[in-house]
Order: C-alpha cells, then structure tokens, then sequence
C-alpha cells in the first residue's frame, strides 16, 4: 500500500510532463524532445524560489510553472521554422538539451540538489494502517487537479475540439478559417508551463538534477507510447501504470527496476501498436 | 573527344581524402592521430545508422546499442576469453548485432512515424540499462568492461597509433564500400522506394516490411562493426557509450551531414567528433554548450545538412550566372525536399 501510494505520487508528476508531450506529439506533430529539459529548469526554478529565496512553496510552483512556460514561447519560435522536417526537430532538440543542460549546470552548478524540504508538507497522513506523506498526497492532488483541467479544456470546451481536430485533419481546420497556429504556440506554452509545474512538484521527491532532462523525458515518451498519443485518459491511465509498476519493481527487484517499464512498453507494443488510447500519432 | 568513363568529381574526392587520411600519421601527433581514428569509427557508426535512417526512412534513436552489442562482444570476448582475434571478434560481433537487430526491428516495426522514433529512443535506453544493471556485462568493480586490448590480425607487428589508424581507416573504406554497393543493388533501390511511397512498392508486390527489417539488420551489423573498432580503439566500453545519449549524437552526425546521401553521414560523424574533442579542449565545461549551438545553427540554416547546402551551392553555379536561374534552382530544391 505504501509502494502502491509512492507509485501514485510518481505517476502523478509523470503524468504532468507526458501530458503537454503527448499533445506536441500527437497534435502538433513536433518532435520535442527538448520537454525534458523544460522539466528540468522547472524543477531548477522550484528550487531556487523554495529553497534558495525560501518563499512558499505554492508560489515556487507558480513560479517554475511561468518561467518554464517562457521558456515554450522561445521553443515555439525555434520549432516553428523547421514544421514537419522530424530530421532538423531532432537536432533542434539535441541541441536544445546540450544547451540548456548545460546553461543550468552553469547557472546552479552540477551537483544534483537533494529533494526539497518544505516544513509545512512534513509529516503523514494515517488513512487505516497506512500512512501515507503529505508531501506525496500533495503531488498527487495536483496532479489530479490538472488532469481533471486538461480533461475539461480538451474534450469539453472548442479550445479542444480544434486541438483534436487539428490532430486528424490539420488542412481541414485551417480551411475553415482557424488559425491553427496559434493553437500551436498555445500548446507550447501551455504544456511547457505544466512541465515545469511537474519540475517544481518532482523536486519534492526527485530532487533537481541535470540527468533528468534525459531521465525523465524517457519515461514520458514510454508514456506517449503506452498511453497512445493525444488523449488525456490514455496518458492518465499510462502515467499511472507506470509510475506504480516502477514503485513495485524498485522494491521486488532492485537490481532490474526500469526494465519492467520497458517490458511494458513492448508488450503493449505487440498487442496494441497504438497504445491504450488507440489514436494514431501524424 | 569521348571520353570512355569519367570519375565523378565527389568520387574524385573521396578518393583523395582518404589518401590524405592514410598519410596523416605523417604530420600529426600521436594524440591527433588517436583523434582521427576515433572521427573514422564514428563516421563509420553514423554510415551505418544512416542505411536505415536516411535509406530505409526509419529514423533510429536508438543505434548506439546496436553498436555497444559489437563493442561489449568484443570487450567480453577479449577479457573474460582470451580470443584477440579480429576477425574472430569482428564476425562474432557482426553476428550478435545482426541478431540485436532484429530483435530490435521486430519490436520497433510495430510503430510507424514519429511513433518509430520513440519506440527506438526506448529500446536503446532499455539495452544500455541491462549494460548498467547485468552483472555479467561488467567487469568486476566498475560499470563497464574494462581493459580491451588491440586485437592480433594475424600479422605479427607491434600497434602504433598510425598502424591502428590505417587499419581503421581500410576498414572503413572497406565496410563503405560494402554500403555503397547496398544501396546501389537492386535491394537499395527497392528500399529507397519503401521509404518514398510504400503503398505503391506493395502493390508493385514488394514487401515493405521485409525490407524494413532487413535494413534495420544490415544497419545493425555495421553499426555491430564499428563497435567493436571502438571498444579496440577506447579499451573499454560504458553503458554510457551505448546509452540515448550517445545514440542522439549518431543521429546528429546523419542529419548534420546529410541524412539519405553517400558521404554526408560519413562526413557528419568524422566533423562532428573533432569538433566535439576540440570543443571540449577550448573549455571542458561549456563543450556541450558549443556542440548544442552547432546543432541548433545546423537545424536552423543548413536545411538537408552539410549534403544539402552542397547540392544547393552546386545547383547554383550549374544554373549559371543570372540570379534568377539561381533563385530556381533552390526553389526547386526546396520542393524536392518537401515532405508530407
């Protein structure tokens, strides 16, 4: 039960940084592969705003979660001029994470920073024989909480329909007049804000350090590739899967734990080459 | 006057750089050399990565473990065996990546598109975890095989590094050869013709996926190859060497060249190697900072890659002097690179 919340609570930020990634993917058709790297300067700006400036945490969220999003206005303008050439988005992604990670090494030098201590997230929750950590249950709630937001925005209001339309039929929206572009720099900013937020909450159990921008984008794209590509509940339903099932396996078999993830992911690979959601990726 | 056959002028080049390159022991350091040898694996991992990258249009992110799957043969073959065979260690290594890659085909020809490039991005993380989590994959107390030496080609001589450099260099020029005459045979072609319009190729009765997998498995054994010359040439191989990190770099040497022509890949992997050593001579620290403002600058200015601005600077001065015809011929260019 233990594993099983600490499997939530992991999800929970994975779930944040695979969400604005599988839209990009799925939506957008653009490789970013440079979202890890915006996690990690998100968890960076947590840990200057909280620890370093000692402000609250909330605001320290807030914080990572604009800058990080600042940061998806410049991705934005760079990807915007190589649309549909997976070659250039690759390279332009490399280079992006060569620069940023080390810009960051630079700025908050290269010893990883510990998982942040905020006071006032101590101590434990008792629910029957277990406890569980508030700082834990604080990150699953806000991961629930922008799940339910994306879910709404995405499948309930127009804002999403003309994201899912743009996901079928790109050419098709644009000729009824919507300027899919600006669809597109939103969803930057807004997947890249939500990447930092996950940055700022992971810090509380991950720490900060520059190997996640590697680190934690492979999980996403694990992700992705469980969850199928576009789809809030397919993403939700895979972070899940995967943050708990890398719980279990950390504490059954140390020595092998990521290779469960991957025997997942080639599982659902033979089975159901779309993933759970079963939409396509463009 | 006819001419009975003519060299093509980039031919014409190759062949003069690589007997510039068979020469350079003669002016450059032994440091230098060493440098050079290890551009030439590269150049060859980044060949071999592109039959199936640029050839076959299935971009791999995940080649670098097809290349620790030659290195740690060798490394393991070596140390824990006794056999310093090249030829030994070199088929053994070709033999296991053949059998690496297709596995890995098999798993990654499950998805199509940008969906392939996750799914190779994966699997290579997965292979290089086994290389950070298998105990038999390490030798004892370190994360990585440790203490490969040269191997014995059945010659007795003692190594220098301009003796391994030559050597590498022919193996090189040999295994380039190997490629060039694949992507020239009918198979090459066939492949060529999956990447652009696989619908038509089926209905023409080829099958697409037999192909994929086939390039995927030739890419393997080369890139198997390359492995083992730099687990020869580093005396030692890390999961760090097989692991994304070092896969995305491949790719960047493909695109940074060219990806989908003869010598862009070649080009781009023994470029980006130097420029990466003397990036990180001029300020170790800040190395990957220059590298990824290289990259960002290729993406951006250089469309198609070093092969590509080529062909574009080619184009210009055929099309003749007037700025008009000039301005065409990029145009054209452009549209012809234009995907969907």
């Amino acid at each position: 039960m233990q594993t099983f919340s600490n499997g939530i609570a992991v999800g929970a930020v994975l779930f944040l940084m695979a969400s604005g990634l599988s839209l990009l993917i799925g939506a957008m058709g653009v490789l970013d592969l440079a979202h890890g790297a915006v996690y990690m300067v998100g968890a960076y700006l947590g840990w200057t705003l909280a620890i370093g400036l000692g402000q609250p945490y909330p605001v320290a969220v807030i914080g990572a979660g604009v800058g990080a999003g600042l940061l998806g206005v410049v991705l934005e303008r760079l990807f915007r001029r190589v649309p549909g050439m997976p070659d250039e988005q690759i390279l332009l992604s490399f280079g992006l994470i060569y620069v940023i990670t080390n810009v960051v090494q630079w700025v908050w030098s290269p010893i990883a920073k510990s998982p942040f201590d905020v006071s006032w997230l101590e101590g434990s929750v008792h629910v029957a024989s277990v406890a569980i950590p508030n700082v834990r249950l604080a990150i699953a709630v806000v991961g629930f909480a922008v799940a339910l937001v994306l879910w709404y925005v995405q499948e309930r209001t127009r804002t999403g329909a003309i994201v899912r339309a743009g996901m079928d039929d790109a050419n098709m929206v644009r000729a009824l007049g919507i300027h899919l572009d600006w669809v597109v720099v939103g969803v930057f900013v807004l997947g890249s804000a939500v990447a930092g937020i996950a940055g700022a909450m992971g810090g509380l159990v991950l720490g900060a350090s520059s190997a996640q921008a590697i680190d934690v984008l492979l999980l996403a794209l694990v992700i992705v590739v469980v969850g199928g590509v576009g789809s809030v509940v397919g993403t939700f339903a895979a972070s899940m899967l995967i943050g708990v099932l890398d719980a279990f396996s950390r504490s059954l078999v140390p020595g092998m734990s990521s290779v469960a993830i991957y025997a997942l992911m080639a599982l659902v690979l033979v089975v159901r080459p779309t993933g759970l959601s079963g939409r396509l990726a463009r | 006057m006819r001419v009975p056959w003519r060299i093509r002028p980039s031919s014409g080049l190759a062949v003069g750089a690589v007997a510039v390159l068979f020469l350079s022991p003669l002016f450059l350091s032994t440091s230098q050399q060493s440098l050079v040898t290890r551009a030439l694996i590269f150049a060859l991992m980044a060949a071999s990565l592109d039959i199936a990258y640029g050839h076959g249009g299935l971009p791999s992110l995940g080649h670098s473990a097809l290349v620790g799957v030659g290195g740690y043969t060798v490394g393991i073959l070596m140390v824990r065996h006794g056999v310093d065979s090249f030829w030994l260690g070199a088929l053994a290594a070709m033999a296991l990546g053949v059998v690496a890659a297709a596995i890995f085909g098999l798993l990654a020809l499950r998805a199509k598109g940008i969906y392939f490039i996750l799914v190779t991005f994966t699997l290579g993380q997965m292979i290089s975890n086994l290389a950070q989590q298998w105990k038999f994959l390490k030798s004892t107390g370190v994360d990585a095989i440790v203490g490969i030496g040269m191997p014995s080609i059945g010659l007795s001589f003692e190594w220098s590094s301009a003796s391994f450099l030559r050597f590498v260099l022919v193996v090189t020029v040999v295994a380039m050869l190997v490629i060039m005459q694949i992507l020239r045979s009918p198979f090459g072609l066939a492949l060529r013709g999956v990447r652009d319009n696989e619908q038509r190729m089926e209905a023409l009765g080829y099958h697409a996926w037999w192909y994929k997998l086939a390039a995927i498995v030739v890419s393997g054994a080369l890139g198997a190859l390359a492995g083992a010359l730099f687990a020869y040439h580093s005396g030692i191989i890390t999961p760090t060497n097989v692991g994304v990190a070092a896969s995305g770099l491949l790719v960047l040497m493909v695109v940074f060249g060219g990806s989908g022509t003869t010598y862009g890949p070649v080009v781009g992997g023994f470029v980006i190697t130097i420029i990466g050593f003397y990036a990180s001579e001029l300020n170790k620290a800040r190395a990957p900072l220059i590298v990824g403002l290289v990259f960002i600058a290729t993406a951006l200015a250089l469309r198609g890659g070093l092969a590509g601005a080529v062909q574009r600077l080619v184009r210009r001065s055929r099309s003749g002097s007037t700025a008009r015809l000039a301005r065409a011929a990029a145009t054209v260019d452009e549209t012809e690179r234009g995907r969907p």
